[in-house]
């Protein structure tokens, strides 16, 4: 299954994600700004990973998305980490956890893309289509 | 967006059309876009012209929602918007008005040199200007600051560089706002906001961030270039930045912050991403404050990034930059809200400007200009992209009369940067820039293609509009020799 695409956006990066179940959407979520971020370039065999616990809350699933994504951005932003492997995710209704394992930003092995200012409400959306879970999000950059 | 916004747009004349108060309930005024026939084709192209009608639901808004000749889709705000509330009738303040890289802005430096002077070495300058200058994602600043110094620039803006040795006065006499606004408060900024901004002090960031070497090709206006002591064919220096990490952090805050008491103030937004809050309320007065400790922040910055420039040219010139008549024309802010007085319906108003993607344009005689250039208006800086022109206009008294004294910003987007991804191939564009005689240095390949001409609207024709409307007037016009981008 495709877990996300690229729409067409004037001036910023917008994106269409997917999911089997809501974890599965927050998982294909973070893997698409990483994908906007910056690019592997070569593989780190062996390299040393960093383990975090992610836990936020949100009073509609459109705002615990945004918190999860704006606590991935401020760990790539502030202490360069680069999401490797989520290990694993829970998601209720106003709140998420996740454990996620993450790389040190090196030049050698990652390519940077697009410096992703904020994950904006400007049509954000969180929806099930079917049986699956759909969501629609703006990233300024 | 594949199809073409249909709402109305009532032609007023060749450069104005009205989106009118009819077209959306809600709407409390009339939208104003600048355009031309042609660039009204580009700008029906995406949702700015609703995004226009959007902000006129505004509480306090006052005259109209206006949108320049540079606008593009945006969240919330279109940006190239403009947009005053009314203070004392519950006028709001809305961060997204502001956008998140809050004084994002753009500084022209002079030199005595010409571009004879400069072409023989133009590879080693922007080769040496990348080096010197700090600009891609995540880089960090040559300048050191600690925390407490970190808490000052908030306060002091450009001012602490020039106290560092970073400057003279006369850099800050040629800065909007003297390159600090007063009553910015360090408290107001977020843990998380400095964190973001630690270590960015003097980086240009990536994106449509640019360093400029750029010789002026044409003169509009010889009484202002004579007054600017500008000739053709003159080598200048064009810096645009903003406040990196910090100020995104500072939007995203307070964006949070206001779409929780939106209820308590009985606002209804059609988009999320246009919370606001009164200006005089507790959130309103405390975004206010953090905005203004980004925008100083964001001035520190260029300044920084300026006297990294002067050195380089010291070094390649083998002279000091005050013998290389390294002098600032003028720094402008074009992402930032101001308390400012206008006349409404014959009465001065304190309102609430808000420019998002706009400049501010104050005509001869306003005492927020300096001094030297009170007679012929305050200089507007006008970036296009890296392929074709840039500009220098001033302020003018109809731009005082009609929107506030604000203007265009720059080229305005036209493609996504995705569809510049796929239509544009790096080597061709890099060929098609040295044929031109552009040197081209960048981090990675991505800014640079996305960033290419074909993905801007013609900077001529944006610069047209708002000359031929009167709110700004041609001085000169630039063409890029060098760029570094981030």
């Amino acid at each position: 299954m495709k877990r996300y695409e690229f729409l067409k956006h004037t001036a910023d990066v917008a994106v269409r994600v997917f999911g089997r179940s809501l974890k599965d959407l927050f998982g294909s979520a973070a893997l698409a700004m990483f994908a906007v971020l910056l690019e592997k370039t070569k593989n780190r065999p062996g390299a040393a990973l960093t383990e975090k616990e992610i836990s936020v809350c949100g009073e509609t699933s459109e705002d615990l998305l945004k918190a999860w994504l704006d606590e991935l951005l401020f760990c790539y932003s502030v202490e360069h980490l680069v999401l490797v492997r989520i290990k694993s995710i829970e998601v209720a209704a106003q709140e998420m956890r996740a454990f996620v394992l993450f790389d040190a930003f090196n030049r050698e092995y990652y390519a940077v893309r697009d410096e992703v200012k904020a994950v904006t409400y400007h049509e954000l959306e969180v929806k099930k289509v079917r049986n699956r879970w759909q969501a629609h999000m703006i990233f300024d950059v | 967006m594949s199809q073409v916004w249909d709402g109305p747009l009532e032609k007023i004349d060749d450069y104005r059309w009205r989106i009118p108060r009819s077209y959306k309930a809600g709407m409390r005024v009339d939208g104003i876009i600048y355009a031309d026939e042609k660039l009204l084709k580009d700008i029906r192209h995406d949702k700015a012209a609703d995004q226009v009608a959007n902000v006129a639901f505004l509480p306090g808004i006052v005259k109209a929602s206006f949108g320049m000749p540079d606008i593009h889709w945006g969240y919330g705000f279109a940006i190239g918007g403009v947009a005053a509330m009314d203070i004392e009738k519950g006028g709001v303040i809305s961060p997204g008005g502001v956008g998140y890289d809050i004084n994002c802005g753009v500084r022209l430096v002079r030199t005595d040199l010409f571009e004879k002077d400069v072409r023989p070495r133009l590879k080693e300058l922007v080769t040496g200007l990348f080096h010197a200058v700090p600009s891609g994602v995540g880089s960090e600043g040559d300048i050191r600051v600690t925390a407490r110094e970190e808490k000052e620039i908030l306060v002091k803006g450009a001012g602490w560089a020039v106290a560092k040795g970073y400057g003279t006065e006369d850099d800050l006499e040629a800065t909007e706002e003297r390159g600090a606004m007063a009553g910015a408060d360090p408290e107001k900024v977020s843990d998380r906001a400095y964190a973001r901004g630690k270590q960015q002090s003097g980086t240009l960031g990536s994106g449509n961030h640019f360093l400029e070497v750029q010789a002026i090709d044409q003169l509009y206006d010889r009484d202002a270039t004579d007054a600017l002591g500008l000739a053709e064919g003159q080598v200048m220096v064009m810096i645009h930045s903003g406040s990196r990490g910090l100020g995104y952090q500072v939007c995203d805050d307070f964006l949070k912050t206001m779409n929780a008491c939106l209820d308590k103030y009985h606002i209804h937004v059609p988009d999320r991403q246009l919370a606001c809050a009164p200006v005089e309320s507790p959130e309103g007065r405390d975004y206010l404050a953090a905005m203004r400790a980004a925008a100083n922040y964001a001035w520190n910055n260029r300044q920084c990034m300026m006297h990294l420039t002067r050195q380089v040219f010291e070094k390649i010139f083998a002279s000091s930059w005050q013998k290389l008549g390294m002098r600032l024309v003028y720094d402008v802010a074009h992402n930032i809200a101001k308390i400012e007085t206008h006349r409404v319906k014959g009465e001065e108003r304190r309102l609430c400007v808000h420019r998002k993607g706009a400049t501010r344009a104050f005509g001869p005689g306003h005492p927020a200009v300096p001094e030297k250039y009170r007679q012929i208006g305050q200089p507007v800086i006008i970036p296009g992209d890296m392929g074709r022109n840039s500009y220098l206009l001033v302020g003018t008294q109809q731009a005082m009369d009609e929107t506030f004294g604000s203007t265009c910003h720059g080229a305005g987007r036209l493609r996504s940067r995705h569809e510049a991804k796929r239509l544009v191939d790096f080597h061709a564009l890099m060929k098609e820039l040295e044929a031109k005689g552009i040197v081209v240095m960048a981090s990675g390949h991505g800014t640079v293609v996305e960033e290419a001409p074909s993905a801007y609207k013609d900077v001529n024709d944006v610069v047209g509009v708002v000359h031929n409307a009167g709110i700004a007037r041609r001085v000169c016009r630039m063409r890029p020799l060098g760029v570094v981008k981030g």
